[in-house]
């Protein structure tokens, strides 16, 4: 979902430019003005291009941040299932390997040794959340799978020569 | 001496104290007899004042100075002699690079030093505390951004007399 | 302001920068198809090659970035203020020695911990590599490191001595105090700016890096890896953020050549650096968005100054190019139409940047193809280009120095192959597919199968680029 969007966005955005660039550089060798008025409206353009991106990404900005992943507390009443993760080279040891589509789990994600990356896939390869894992620290990472099935876990840390075979799996029950 | 009771104070007062002493001897021997020393003279100068420094910078050697008395009065001797009285007569005469090059290596290496005596897990000093050597380092870590906010604002603020005039230097040697 | 003339043994020092950063260029560009091509499966690479080319890909493709861009800050900036040939050899001697040391690790002492080197995996092989290849690599970096500190540490004189404070340099009176003085030109500004975060940056890469070289001696002194990891990024985001600072001094001095339009500092433009210069230093938490760990408040600084950081610059460049050009009557040439193109490689690769720079979108796309694909995107088509307009201009002015067919199909074969190779980068991070895996599941072959297609292309045009290059200042040579 985020990832199309993004993906939507960059396309449109860039075309745009692209067409922008295109646009006046077809032109740019054809015909000589003086650069004074063209200096003139390119720095009113500036102006009205700043404030209007001010008006488009302070909004954007500030409903992100409402989206942080970091908030792990939960409500006393709350069904958390909560599973330890460690990251080895070259392999995953997770305490429980289950989970089920009612129920949030919390991982507490380290690592034993150097940095790995604890990403989440679904059974279309798609990150459905991720974080890092750390010696020394522990990040806890709140997920709410969308429906059951099979999910991999994948390190997305350069971890050394096995990194890229470092995947387990979950079964998630509805 | 009191100053030595304590690692910080021996470290980052006495240590200093005694270099400035050499600094003000030497700076009062350049403004009687005006010592002028050269570019090629000046670097070794700063090499061995830089060398001494970080001898003296060691756990070992701190902990030596308390022991025996030779180590004692090597302390009191070479810290004015062979750091404080070159860093007077040669700083002004090595070039701003150098100068530059000498600044970023010390930020680098108290960085360094600040880091080795907060995490090292042993004591590295008979005499002083573990506690009291992270404390060291604490305060090193506090000298060394001292240190860089303060190069780094007289960078800002500083007016160059060459440039006030506004002629451009030609006596640099530009090859 | 009267333009100094560049004394002979500059100009030589910078032709032999330009013929190292282009014959670099084409190896690691070797590399990197050489790891899409594994990936797609059309090759077979064992895992262990992968990550050494990998580690070389990257410590090459930033060093030699650093290279080009000082090459262009150094020729332009030598025109206002006196800088020493002797330093610049310097530089460019230790970091050949850095290089190569970087290289024995690499190549003789199989250290694969990628360029990144995060604590602790440089000391922590699992036996793939030893200690002793970590330290030399560890080493070689700080020489490199050395070596651009001694740039910088003459610049920043050089600066100092003709405008007496990087305050003035900046232009701070023209922007604060409405001083009448003409303001610093934009080459003047852009040098202090990186002659500043760059010092900053090497500085807390030097010490990070003995911190490391100690540890792997030592490991009785831990480092915090959260630590490391902030000291690292740090100066590795900010270096590479000022190799494109530096390389666009190319396009604010030579456009103005083609359209005799002036590129000059007016306030709003010192506003944009000066803005750009505290925000380059502080938008590096960006890259941490996925350690929670992190304190809150850092991460959502890191997220605001992603969306700010890169915009004040970025907007008085692209805007400013575009008036420069507009009906201008400009002359296209490979100079001209590269540094009209790697403006638009800049602003467009900050497209995906800033999208990847929203923390719940990064919570789905770190680490994966997203990440190349978007600095790809400002260093193929923006950086790179810039670096090659900026060769293309040097030896213009020589008898034989007029574009044919050759370099007009190679502009465009560039352009649009690099667009290509971006793309399935940025498709392939839409798809979740990882970076920095050496095999590839079957189902993400096909994307890295048709990027090699796009690389190849990309590496025969910038190979037209480099040999035009080389060939003519022979023939420069030959001549005079």
């Amino acid at each position: 979902m985020l990832q199309q969007t993004s993906w939507l966005i960059t396309i449109i955005l860039v075309t745009l430019l692209a067409i922008i660039f295109l646009f006046i550089a077809s032109s740019a060798a054809k015909s000589k003005e003086d650069y004074a008025p063209v200096q003139k409206s390119a720095y009113l353009l500036r102006t009205k291009l700043f404030v209007l991106s001010l008006l488009v990404l302070i909004p954007i900005i500030g409903y992100s941040l409402t989206k942080l992943p970091y908030d792990t507390t939960m409500a006393s009443n709350e069904r958390v299932k909560i599973v330890t993760a460690v990251g080895h080279q070259w392999y995953w040891e997770l305490s429980d390997m289950t989970a089920s589509v009612k129920e949030d789990v919390i991982y507490k994600v380290t690592s034993a040794d150097v940095n790995h990356g604890f990403a989440i896939y679904n059974a279309d390869l798609e990150v459905i959340a991720q974080t890092q894992a750390m010696p020394t620290y522990t990040n806890e990472l709140r997920v709410r799978y969308p429906k059951p099935g099979r999910y991999k876990i994948l390190c997305l840390e350069y971890c050394g020569l096995a990194h890229h075979a470092m995947i387990t799996e979950i079964t998630v029950s509805p | 001496m009191v100053l030595q009771q304590n690692m910080l104070s021996h470290m980052l007062l006495q240590i200093p104290l005694l270099i400035l002493i050499g600094i003000i001897i030497g700076l009062s021997l350049n403004t009687r007899y005006h010592i002028k020393v050269t570019y090629s003279y000046a670097l070794p100068g700063l090499l061995i004042a830089s060398f001494s420094l970080l001898f003296w910078m060691l756990p070992r050697s701190l902990d030596a100075s308390l022991s025996y008395p030779s180590y004692a009065v090597a302390k009191f001797t070479t810290l004015p002699l062979l750091i404080g009285i070159p860093l007077a007569l040669c700083w002004h005469a090595i070039t701003a690079i150098t100068k530059g090059f000498f600044i970023t290596q010390i930020i680098s290496m108290l960085m360094v030093l600040a880091w080795l005596y907060i995490e090292s897990p042993i004591r590295l000093c008979n005499y002083y505390l573990i506690n009291e050597q992270q404390q060291l380092g604490y305060a090193l870590l506090f000298l060394t951004l001292f240190i860089s906010i303060y190069y780094s604002s007289k960078l800002f603020y500083c007016t160059h007399p060459s440039s006030r005039e506004n002629t451009t230097d030609e006596r640099q040697d530009v090859s | 302001m009267n333009v100094m003339p560049l004394p002979t043994g500059g100009k030589r020092t910078i032709y032999t920068m330009l013929v190292v950063f282009s014959s670099v260029i084409l190896l690691m560009m070797i590399a990197g198809l050489v790891m899409r091509l594994s990936q797609g499966g059309v090759i077979t690479l064992p895992a262990d090659m992968f990550y050494k080319l990998l580690t070389a890909h990257g410590v090459g493709m930033v060093g030699i970035a650093g290279l080009g861009g000082s090459t262009i800050m150094w020729y332009f900036l030598r025109q206002y203020v006196q800088l020493h040939t002797s330093i610049l050899i310097t530089t460019l001697v230790l970091f050949l020695i850095g290089v190569s040391c970087i290289l024995a690790s690499i190549f003789l002492g199989d250290f694969a911990g990628a360029w990144t080197f995060l604590f602790p995996l440089p000391g922590h092989s699992m036996g793939v590599w030893t200690n002793e290849a970590a330290i030399l690599f560890l080493t070689g970096l700080l020489i490199v490191g050395v070596a651009f500190v001694l740039f910088y540490l003459d610049a920043g004189r050089a600066i100092i001595q003709k405008y007496g404070s990087f305050s003035r340099s900046l232009g701070w009176p023209q922007l604060f105090s409405n001083s009448s003085d003409e303001a610093p030109p934009p080459t003047v500004v852009a040098s202090t700016m990186v002659t500043i975060v760059n010092s900053l940056a090497l500085v807390v890469g030097a010490s990070i890096l003995i911190m490391m070289i100690i540890n792997i001696l030592n490991p009785n002194f831990t480092i915090d890896p959260l630590l490391a990891k902030n000291m690292i990024y740090f100066f590795g985001h900010t270096f590479i953020n000022a190799t494109i600072y530096m390389a666009i001094i190319a396009v604010y001095e030579i456009l103005p050549h083609y359209t005799n339009r002036p590129w000059k500092s007016n306030r709003i433009f010192l506003a944009a650096w000066t803005a750009s210069s505290i925000m380059v230093l502080i938008v590096y938490p960006h890259h941490l968005f996925m350690d929670f760990a992190m304190p809150t408040w850092m991460l959502i600084m890191g997220q605001v100054i992603s969306y700010t950081s890169g915009f004040p610059v970025l907007l008085v460049t692209t805007l400013g190019t575009l008036a420069i050009i507009y009906r201008s009557g400009i002359k296209w040439d490979a100079a001209s139409a590269l540094l009209v193109l790697s403006v638009f490689g800049w602003a467009g690769g900050v497209i995906p940047a800033v999208i990847d720079g929203t923390i719940s979108v990064n919570q789905v796309m770190h680490n994966t193809m997203w990440v190349p694909g978007h600095f790809h995107f400002y260093l193929i088509i923006g950086m790179i280009a810039m670096v090659f307009g900026f060769m293309y201009f040097l030896i213009k002015d020589s008898n034989k120095g007029q574009d044919n067919a050759l370099d007009r199909v190679s502009f465009w074969v560039y352009t649009l192959s690099a667009t290509g190779f971006v793309f399935m980068f940025l498709a392939s991070g839409k798809e979740g597919i990882a970076r920095r895996f050496a095999i590839h599941f079957p189902e993400w072959q096909s994307y890295s199968a048709v990027a090699s297609i796009f690389a190849l292309f990309v590496i025969v045009a910038a190979a037209v680029f480099s040999l035009r290059f080389i060939f003519r200042l022979n023939a420069k040579k030959l001549m005079s």
